[in-house]
């Protein structure tokens, strides 16, 4: 690897962090280097590490920054496994279009248990969230009364842009869809695939901006203490919300899987796997997030870890 | 508190305790005393955590690599560790020694084979 190479290697690393130590850990590197080379187990330890001190540095691990920011760094994973739940969720829902209609009456009883159940479940975790971000609006109007409005301008702008892009995306596809049969609808046209396919991104794009315009904002308040205590007992909710879901479409699509509904179509399912897989690991990040925040609501607000 | 003796912080105190060493110098002598090499990254996240704590600071050096010492807080913490550690020591040694003597009395053929020090 290049001496660019290895400066780039540096980019894992938060700024501070490469501004204090950066300059040494290259000249390690370079003298590691053999012929100007990297071992691959020495490219990986320094990706690694990196990772970690990013983790740190925005309080996920270990104890070096304050309780506050602990809890508010567990908050805030919460917050963006439930973005990566929702996008997982949107596929559920198109998935699922009709599944009552092809389903076999005799056979709807648990499927529509289950989905009732991921239905009154992914309502309560929304209305979390809702209540997560009513909880921190008087931080949020403090923030830009006080001028912080341009801390956050660039990713709000960000969030903005890619929402009017998917609405002109989805207004487009909608009325194409209107002119084409059923068949041309569910693969029979490429064209309208790759468009749809366009749509998916732009959505994926649009939750994705506004859950980094949330982080980014939420980094910039300042949030009272027992505020932080109300945002840890949602934080919590919302997971057991996602598990609650999480549990009910396992559940609803082996039930629809095991009837002759034909909504699967034959061959490995790799769409609701993705789904499900989707949802379990948001969901196990949530459950690091929550555990992480609540621990830190234990120290009190003034303790420093060492 | 007390280190492990697999945590590269207990490495790196040991190996600065016998004096000032930047990050190759480092490697090179926890690798010769302990047969044990560490990742660049994972030295750095060493250092990081120890000079955090206070229980090594940099020297200061016109060189571009910046060596470490240790501080009296760290060699505090290296003699608890190694306190615990020898207590561990001693305590397997004789639990090793007592059970060689029990299946030597039970069997008569010698002791298990349990590689010690």
């Amino acid at each position: 690897m290049s001496a660019r190479g290895r400066a780039r290697l540096l980019a894992f690393y938060p700024r501070e962090w490469r501004e204090r130590y950066g300059g040494e850990l290259l000249d390690l590197l370079e003298a590691e280097a053999h012929d100007g080379r990297l071992r691959v187990a020495t490219y990986l330890d320094v990706i690694r590490a990196g990772l970690g001190e990013r983790l740190r540095s925005c309080g996920l691990r270990g104890d070096a920054v304050p309780p506050r920011e602990r809890v508010r760094a567990g908050v805030l994973l919460v917050l963006s496994s439930w973005a990566a739940f929702v996008i997982a969720g949107i596929a559920l829902q198109k998935l699922s279009e009709h599944w009552q209609a092809v389903t076999p009456a005799a056979d709807r009883g648990l499927p529509r248990a289950a989905f009732d159940a991921v239905r009154v479940a992914a309502v309560l975790g929304s209305l979390s969230i809702v209540a997560g971000v009513l909880l921190v609006a008087r931080p949020i109007l403090t923030l830009i009364g006080s001028g912080g409005l341009p801390r956050i301008r660039r990713s709000l702008g960000w969030a903005l842009g890619v929402t009017a892009l998917t609405a002109v995306v989805l207004v487009a596809v909608v009325i194409w869809a209107h002119h084409l049969s059923s068949v041309a609808r569910n693969g029979g046209d490429a064209l309208y695939g790759l468009a749809f396919l366009g749509l998916v991104t732009c959505v994926v794009g649009t939750v994705t901006a506004w859950t980094v315009t949330a982080v980014t904002t939420a980094r910039s308040l300042d949030i009272p203490w027992g505020t932080l205590r109300r945002e840890t007992y949602l934080a919590g909710a919302t997971t057991l919300a996602m598990t609650a879901v999480t549990g009910a479409a396992t559940v609803w699509w082996i039930a629809v899987a095991g009837s002759p509904s034909g909504l699967f179509a034959p061959g490995f399912p790799w769409l609701m796997v993705a789904i499900v897989s989707t949802m379990v690991t948001a969901t196990g990040l949530a459950l690091t997030g929550t555990h992480r925040a609540i621990r830190a609501t234990t120290e009190g607000p003034a303790a420093v870890g060492d | 508190m007390s280190e492990r003796t697999n945590d590269p912080t207990l490495l790196l105190l040991t190996s600065l305790t016998s004096g000032p060493k930047h990050g190759h110098a480092l490697l090179l002598d926890i690798e010769a005393f302990a047969g044990v090499r560490l990742g660049p990254g994972t030295l750095y996240g060493a250092i990081t955590r120890l000079e955090q704590r206070g229980l090594i600071e940099p020297v200061g050096s016109d060189d571009r690599r910046r060596p470490y010492r240790i501080t009296a807080a760290g060699a505090e913490i290296l003699t608890a560790a190694v306190a615990d550690l020898t207590r561990i020591v001693d305590e397997a040694t004789a639990r090793l020694r007592r059970e060689r003597e029990r299946a030597s009395a039970a069997t008569g053929k010698g002791a298990p084979q349990v590689a010690t020090r």
